[in-house]
């Protein structure tokens, strides 16, 4: 009677395909994803190895990831993860879904609030999940590249910290860039 | 009870938000500032002192931009010529070692810069050269096997794209003589880095000659230079002549460069007494329909700080930034580098370069990362 949450952490789905269960950092929520979904985060796969075969199976915690951006992470490596479930096929093998498939799908993803964006990118680096990161520090990148550093200091809650005198050497050392 | 109310919705309005960005952790920033063009990784070290110093620090991880420009000046015993660098950035540009004592060689010849690569040749006889492509930020470097030309007169360039392939591209353009010394035609031979080989194509429809000064290896993986037509011409890295795109004004003695993507123009316009009156920029906004768009105008007296100009003499074309709208040029007997920048209107003198220099100008943007193709 293996239910979903099965203490072992070696839940099947039916199709029999291994699974790994993730909580989030406050305990409040768990999440039962296919293995091949969560080795997408090298953090979890070091986790995994340095737990052993001996797992306790109450899942792994991820301390760093709150519950609501835990589930958005893993709304992303579920799409993204390889078809093959084999551990070591995994890094070499490419995600079951086509390339244009995905790219709408990052295009559609990275749609939310700011609040949500800096979780995710935050997220990403903790969980080191290549893609992630870089979808979303293209996606910021985007937004403020072609700001000027007000601009920046206002829309990031900056604040300078130059001295006049510094601030116009650094403005006059780069003013091709403005 | 009112009292303590207000106080409560007091205390709450009061309450400061925490910007969600505060939690961007200082590698954060810098794996942001990866996905932006250079441009605006140097204005953004105006955004604050940390982002100074981050961006100081991470800047070998950057994107790069111009860091100077390297120059070939006479050797004092007038034997041969010495590489110099010249720095167009601020103080905190690392400066790249103009020595290439790297490299198996005491004297080198500049030939050509493309993306972080140089190419560059030395003759321990004349009958003997070897061509060496460099990283100089990295100091590796790689000899290319001999293009069996002896000592026949070529025009070299350098063909490199990391964002496209990692493999580089020697474009080598000869005249090729039959056995009674009758000129045949144009040939072109093209090294790959992939391949480790020389390879000429037979029939390659070349059929103009090339001004070797002014060439650009475009981001479409063609070598563009211009011809006594005048035209740009483009070959492949098969080496095959692709098509042939008319300059915008018809005259000769252009300068082309890649800006921002894209391929851009110079030239100066005379009038009815041919006397130098306007510069003109033009950019090739539509690639596939060979379209020039006209980007700019000004006076040439604004531009040369000289009216008359005697520009075969005391001109000379350096570059054109590869991020924004500013021309690098020399003007005088004495070859003063000077800069216009476009949107500001504003000439700048950076320095003498000194009437020893030769007409060989290669804008160099580093590139620190490792390249297989390089391997010593």
């Amino acid at each position: 009677m293996a239910a979903a949450a099965d203490s072992s952490g070696d839940g099947g789905t039916s199709s029999g395909e291994k699974t790994i269960v993730l909580v989030s950092s406050d305990n409040s929520a768990r999440f039962e994803v296919r293995e091949a979904a969560a080795l997408l985060s090298q953090t979890v796969r070091r986790m995994i190895d340095e737990a052993g075969a001996d797992a306790s199976g109450d899942g792994i915690t991820l301390p760093d990831v709150d519950a609501k951006t835990l589930a958005k992470v893993l709304e992303y490596c579920n799409k993204h993860a390889p078809a093959s479930s084999s551990s070591s096929a995994a890094e070499a093998a490419p995600p079951a879904e086509g390339e244009e498939d995905l790219e709408r799908f990052d295009r559609e993803f990275v749609r939310v609030d700011m609040g949500t964006l800096y979780s995710l990118v935050t997220a990403a680096s903790y969980l080191k999940i290549e893609g992630l990161l870089n979808l979303t520090c293209q996606t910021i990148a985007d937004m403020i590249k072609g700001k000027t550093p007000e601009q920046i200091r206002k829309t990031l809650g900056i604040t300078s910290e130059f001295t006049p005198e510094e601030e116009d050497e650094v403005r006059r050392e780069n003013a091709w860039a403005f | 009870m009112k009292l303590f109310l207000r106080t409560m919705v007091k205390g709450r309005r009061s309450k400061r938000r925490r910007s969600p960005a505060a939690s961007l952790t200082d590698d954060l920033v810098v794996e942001i500032l990866c996905h932006l063009p250079a441009r605006s990784v140097c204005r953004f070290k105006c955004v604050s002192t940390t982002w100074r110093d981050l961006i100081s620090a991470h800047n070998r991880k950057l994107p790069q931009t111009l860091a100077g420009i390297f120059t070939m000046h006479d050797a004092e015993n007038m034997m041969g010529s010495v590489p110099h660098f010249i720095n167009v950035l601020g103080r905190d540009c690392p400066l790249v070692s103009p020595w290439f004592d790297f490299l198996p060689a005491n004297q080198i010849y500049l030939l050509d810069c493309c993306n972080g690569l140089v190419l560059c040749s030395y003759w321990p006889t004349i009958h003997d050269c070897h061509l060496f492509v460099c990283n100089p930020a990295t100091k590796k470097w790689v000899e290319l096997p001999d293009s069996n030309l002896g000592n026949r007169p070529r025009g070299l360039c350098l063909g490199f794209n990391p964002t496209v392939s990692p493999h580089f591209y020697v474009f080598e353009f000869s005249h090729d003589y039959d056995d009674d010394f009758s000129l045949l035609g144009y040939g072109v031979q093209v090294y790959s880095s992939e391949t480790g080989q020389w390879v000429r194509k037979g029939d390659n429809g070349i059929s103009f000659f090339a001004h070797y000064y002014s060439h650009v290896f475009l981001n479409n993986g063609c070598v563009h230079y211009l011809t006594n037509d005048p035209a740009i011409a483009v070959v492949d890295t098969q080496g095959k002549a692709c098509w042939s795109i008319p300059v915008p004004d018809n005259r000769e003695y252009g300068f082309i460069q890649q800006s921002q993507g894209r391929l851009y123009y110079a030239n100066f316009e005379a009038d009815d007494e041919d006397q130098v009156v306007r510069f003109v920029v033009y950019v090739l906004e539509d690639y596939d329909n060979q379209r020039w768009t006209l980007k700019h105008t000004a006076e040439a007296f604004d531009v040369l700080g000289q009216e008359s100009h005697n520009l075969a003499r005391d001109f000379e074309w350096v570059a054109i930034h590869p991020d924004c709208n500013m021309i690098f040029y020399t003007v005088g007997w004495d070859k003063t580098l000077m800069s216009y920048d476009m949107d500001r209107r504003q000439v700048h003198v950076i320095c003498t370069l000194g009437q020893d220099t030769r007409e060989v100008y290669l804008p160099y943007v580093p590139l620190f990362s490792e390249l297989q193709a390089l391997h010593m």
